[in-house]
């Protein structure tokens, strides 16, 4: 009989594979999204049996939480129609095939065959899964770390460059500041009336 | 038999904890709906609901039997399995995180050590939901409810989370047990009194991140009548409902377990009443009610924010205020000032 | 360059708004208003007290000796702005000029109390009653029996309310 470990990782296995397959064959665009969220929750969910909590709640934290947020976002407002899958296929199918082909051949190098109970080599680190990634990250890494964070902001100043053209003419959108600098003497003036008599 | 039975045994003693959990939140989530009719009621000097039962304390089930035997109203040209899968998608998320959370020294379900990531990463699955709800009723409400509670609660949970990076250096753990036992020693030593910019950090974005007045643009019912959910009727709703509230309770639960000491007495080390004779749980519970109250109060309070002002405070505010504040905590563990 | 007074304005407002001090006073009140006494009446139980000259249900009255005081006169179908009332008379047994038709059309009736000032007999009345329904079609068209009807079990009241507001009549 099967441990009951096992059997989650067979189920998470599955639905990674399944869910990155959909992510690539259906044709609606949400549902490519929604099955890439699926992926990510079953790879968490197989980080996490690895003893990796950390990073496999990270995952879901920043990238499922946040990020295909964003993405689901932009697809849910494309015109679904107006995607023509014709040209990407011409282009994208055999470098993707090509793509395919390269990182199973990496994995026939390298891993092959694959044993569920020895996945992850013994830890250098002694201390929690949290205390391993923290000194992984500002220890051995920190360069590389520090120029993926680097980049980031390169990426979101760009973002913010290519977009921002500043204020528009004949923006009628009421600046916050100025509304709660507003005191009662702004919008009320007592007026005195001399007597007419 | 007896062999399998008692393989099966540990997972038959979660499942039974698990419904230890899970029946008495829904009931709670049921007298909180009561609780805040009443209390808003109160506070704008009327009744609140007395007709079914006395008092009406069988308010909650009478609307719950109604929910139940409603029918369930799918819009034409809605995507039907995500129209039915939404609601599912916001209920759990928001029972799952009562896995981690300890309601005393020894109950809690799984005791894991990144306990508050796990939280915090099933409260942002809590907006897929939200966000399908919307997409799928193929309606311009909802769709619009759901893009403002989308990103209302993206932009929130960033000031969340690094309120809460202020308690995870103080006490230099992800484990909420071990966070809680960090408070030991009465209510001078709760993280709240160090942290409490943090706290207020904390509290606001909870009420915006649960989509609650004076955050609650993505009900708007002025504007956009129920927001993401006003095409659901019957049990369908009811999930969102439940969802909703289920939130508050393990937002309120969060804020007592990381600034207010958890289960521990606050009279802890006083001469007259330590407070030890009183179990934890009440402690727990007593505390989290304060906060669920605070929701009620504030709703009964405050008008609802403009959207654009809503994410001004948010990223222009909160966040500012949070980082900063990390950078202070930070020299004070450095410098020795409060106690790690 | 700032004044001094411009300066502490500055200073206040900042103060005000970095302690929520005007959140802060909004949540009091409410918190008072939670604790106060509240002002609602559980309907069917309770009820607001309606005036004197409170514009109800229509009625036709008696006199005491239970003599009809309505002399068919037909000053209210005259008066009444929105026409609900019909009125057809011939002389009495006792030679008296008496109506033998009086429907008012209660879907009609506006409620402007005009037909209760134009009568010179206090006959026609509007009581203080508001609970009333009609069941069929039809039943809307109230009859005399039925105005008179209503007249009686309201007589008392009617009565005792033309009293009290005899001085402003």
């Amino acid at each position: 009989m099967l441990e009951l470990r096992e059997i989650i990782f067979w189920i998470f296995s599955f639905g990674l594979i399944c869910s990155a397959l959909l992510v690539v064959t259906t044709r609606r665009p949400v549902w490519s999204v929604l099955a890439l969220v699926s992926a990510f929750v079953c790879a968490a969910a197989l980080w996490v049996m690895q003893g990796a909590e950390f990073l496999g709640l990270a995952l879901i934290f920043i990238y499922v939480g946040a990020v295909m947020t964003l993405f689901l976002f932009v697809v849910m407002m494309l015109n679904q129609e107006s995607l023509t899958a014709e040209r990407l296929r011409r282009y994208a199918l055999p470098f993707a095939l090509g793509l395919a082909g390269f990182l199973l051949f990496l994995l026939w190098h390298h891993a092959w065959p694959v044993s569920v109970a020895a996945s992850l080599p013994e830890s250098r680190f002694t201390g929690t899964n949290t205390q391993a990634l923290g000194r992984m990250l500002y220890g051995s890494y920190v360069f590389e770390f520090e120029l993926a964070a680097f980049i980031l902001l390169v990426g979101m100043i760009s973002a913010i460059g290519l977009t921002f053209r500043g204020k528009r003419a004949g923006n009628k959108a009421v600046p916050v500041e100025a509304q709660l600098n507003v005191s009662s003497k702004d919008r009320l003036s007592v007026a005195t009336f001399k007597d007419a008599s | 038999m007896n062999a399998l039975l008692l393989e099966l045994w540990p997972l038959i003693w979660i499942v039974f904890k698990v419904i230890c959990i899970v029946a008495p939140l829904l009931l709670v989530v049921a007298y909180l709906t009561l609780a805040e009719r009443k209390v808003i009621g109160y506070i704008q000097r009327r009744l609140g609901p007395n007709r079914v039962g006395i008092l009406g304390i069988l308010q909650p089930i009478a609307d719950g039997l109604k929910l139940l035997f409603k029918e369930w109203v799918i819009p034409t040209k809605s995507s039907k399995f995500l129209f039915i899968i939404a609601p599912i998608l916001s209920l759990v998320p928001a029972l799952l995180m009562w896995a981690v959370v300890p309601f005393t020294q020894e109950w809690v379900l799984a005791n894991i050590d990144a306990g508050v990531l796990f939280i915090l990463s099933m409260a942002s699955l809590g907006v897929y939901g939200i966000l399908l709800a919307g997409w799928a009723s193929n309606s311009k409400y909802a769709f619009f409810g759901a893009m403002r509670a989308c990103a209302q609660m993206i932009s929130y949970e960033i000031a969340m989370g690094f309120a809460l990076i202020g308690v995870l250096m103080v006490s230099g753990s992800m484990n909420l047990k071990t966070i809680v036992m960090h408070q030991a020693g009465g209510v001078s030593h709760w993280f709240v009194w160090p942290l409490f910019p943090m706290f207020m950090v904390y509290w606001i974005s909870a009420i915006a991140e649960t989509n609650r007045a004076p955050f609650d643009v993505a009900e708007g019912e002025s504007e956009i009548v129920a927001g993401f959910h006003v095409e659901y009727s019957g049990m369908g709703f009811a999930l969102f409902f439940l969802a909703e509230y289920a939130n508050m309770i393990i937002v309120s639960a969060l804020a007592v377990l990381m600034f207010f000491g958890g289960w521990l007495s606050p009279f802890e080390g006083f001469k007259l009443f330590s407070g030890a004779a009183v179990p934890g749980i009440i402690w727990f519970v007593l505390k989290v009610f304060l906060f669920l109250f605070s929701y009620l109060w504030f709703r009964a309070t405050l008008p609802r924010y403009r959207y654009d002002q809503i994410m001004r405070l948010g990223w222009k505010i909160l966040i500012p205020i949070a980082i900063g504040w990390i950078v202070i905590i930070g020299a004070m563990i450095q410098f020795n000032w409060i106690e790690v | 360059m700032a004044t001094q007074e411009d300066q502490k304005a500055l200073l206040k407002k900042w103060f005000i708004c970095w302690t929520l001090a005007e959140i802060r006073s909004g949540l009091h009140l409410t918190l008072l208003q939670l604790v106060r006494p509240s002002v609602t009446l559980r309907f069917p139980k309770e009820q607001t007290p309606r005036s004197r000259r409170y514009r109800g249900a229509l009625a036709l009255r008696r006199y005491p000796n239970g003599e009809e005081r309505c002399i068919a006169c037909k000053l209210c179908e005259a008066v009444c702005p929105a026409l609900a009332i019909t009125i057809e008379a011939a002389p009495s047994a006792s030679g008296q000029r008496q109506t033998t038709r009086f429907d008012i059309d209660a879907f009609k009736c506006v409620h402007c109390g005009l037909c209760e000032e134009a009568c010179p007999v206090d006959s026609i009345v509007l009581t203080r009653e508001v609970h009333y329904h009609f069941d069929r079609r039809g039943d809307n068209i109230l009859t005399k029996e039925a105005l008179l009807a209503t007249g009686d079990r309201y007589e008392a009241q009617l009565a005792q309310d033309r009293d009290d507001e005899e001085d402003y009549r």
